[in-house]
């Protein structure tokens, strides 16, 4: 190949990157729940499933089954918001395993629980065509056992 | 200095080289990424417009290439849809620079436009929320962004917002929510989300086509037109001036050897995009 039949081919270099992105964004849409405003699909301001209109609720269960809810704050914030707008089992999973580690924290600090499971759910709201009442679904459900895979 | 003068100066630029220097300014405008990332793109970004000639080196925008996306991965999938544009952009001077090719950035510039507007489009087509309108109607009642211009331009009331979003924002995972909001709402706010679902769609798909059909097509003929009325209307109203500044810089690049007047609206288009960024016109008149 000489220079000019290289620069015609890598010159589509970002056209085809932009393909594969958005294809992988259409992917992950369907069968990740991806959010249409992420992933570099260009789906913004196209779609009411926005990050801020999905919920994510991480609940502490101890081994005698009393279940805490979870504020998430300081660095979990961000895992927080990349699990809500895409909640992939590998997003879930790091979430769940470094809220795990800051339960796990707490309790050497004292803190009175003895964390047997935790359990995600992402909830997405949908708003009716004629009154905007919202309605929430759950849209992923996961349960996470640290403690049984360390033994 | 006569805006005569003023004209003949950014006309004696380079549309390559008025390009590169607004998508560096643009870079400087709104930094992008963390601590790690963004000193890195600001330096590179003053050297390239400090030191002539270093607008067209491959290894700047190989460099802010590289930057950009490191940025996109390590937000993922966060990034906003602009963050990727920026990175395939970046990528596009590279290649122009490192060939030496001119045409690679006009045509990259011409399909980044018409396919980002393309998919923007068909996001909104193929969405059942979008269409019905119920995507304005909660988005300028949710949004904070929009509260000024939806009191501006409608008869609702900023209570009236605050009542909407404690209703659309509660927590109904086992209880239903009321039937309906605590308020009717105002016909003009009704009409305002519908013709912005309207114009939107058909602004966008606009662009898409003229982008992408043939330069000597009417529709062709007409798309920097297009981009200038999407960039002077949308971006008064949408805070997401970054992107603007981006597509005025494409639009600035795949604009040679068309009239010399349109690279002076896209400089005036980019400008006025700077007003909008800093003056919140919307609050002063509410």
């Amino acid at each position: 190949m000489n220079a000019v039949t290289y620069a015609r081919v890598f010159g589509w270099l970002p056209i085809f990157l932009l393909f594969i992105v958005v294809a992988q964004h259409f992917f992950l849409v369907r069968t990740q729940h991806l959010s249409p405003w992420l992933g570099g699909g260009f789906g913004m301001f196209a779609s009411t499933d926005v990050g801020s209109s999905r919920k994510i609720i991480v609940t502490a269960i101890s081994k005698n089954g009393e279940e805490n809810p979870i504020t998430l704050a300081g660095h979990l914030e961000e895992l927080y918001q990349r699990a809500r707008g895409l909640p992939s089992a590998r997003q879930l999973d790091e979430l769940a395993q470094a809220t795990w580690k800051e339960l796990e924290r707490e309790s050497v600090e004292g803190k009175e629980f003895s964390l047997a499971l935790l359990r995600i759910e992402v909830w997405k709201t949908h708003y009716n065509v004629k009154s905007l009442q919202p309605e929430m679904a759950q849209i992923v459900l996961k349960i996470f056992d640290f403690e049984h895979k360390k033994n | 200095m006569k805006i005569a003068h003023l004209k003949q100066d950014v006309l004696s630029y380079d549309s390559w080289q008025l390009a590169a220097k607004l998508t560096l300014l643009t870079l400087l405008l709104s930094p992008v990424g963390d601590w790690f990332i963004r000193p890195f793109i600001l330096s590179l970004c003053v050297i390239g417009l400090l030191i002539s000639d270093l607008w067209r080196s491959a290894s700047l925008w190989g460099a802010l290439a590289l930057l950009t996306g490191t940025r996109v991965y390590l937000d993922w999938p966060l990034a906003d849809n602009h963050a990727y544009l920026l990175s395939y952009w970046c990528l596009a001077f590279a290649l122009s620079a490192w060939f030496q090719n001119k045409s690679i950035l006009q045509d990259n510039a011409r399909y980044l436009i018409g396919l980002t507007f393309a998919f923007a489009a068909w996001q909104k087509w193929a969405a059942p929320d979008y269409i019905n309108g119920v995507f304005f109607l909660t988005t300028f009642l949710l949004d904070e962004r929009f509260e000024n211009f939806v009191v501006l331009f409608s008869s609702i009331t900023f209570e009236q917002i605050d009542m909407a979003r404690d209703y659309l924002e509660g927590d109904y995972r086992f209880e239903p929510a009321a039937e309906q909001l605590p308020f009717a709402i105002p016909d003009s706010f009704w009409w305002l989300a519908m013709v912005s679902t309207v114009w939107n769609l058909f602004e966008q798909t606009l662009i898409a086509v003229a982008f992408l059909v043939p330069r000597h097509f009417l529709l062709g003929r007409l798309r920097d037109a297009a981009l200038l009325i999407f960039c002077f209307s949308i971006y008064a109203v949408v805070p997401v001036v970054s992107f603007g500044w981006l597509l005025l810089s494409m639009g600035v690049a795949q604009c040679d050897g068309k009239s010399s007047t349109l690279r002076v609206w896209y400089l005036f288009a980019f400008l006025v995009l700077i007003f909008y960024y800093e003056i919140p016109w919307a609050e002063l008149l509410v």
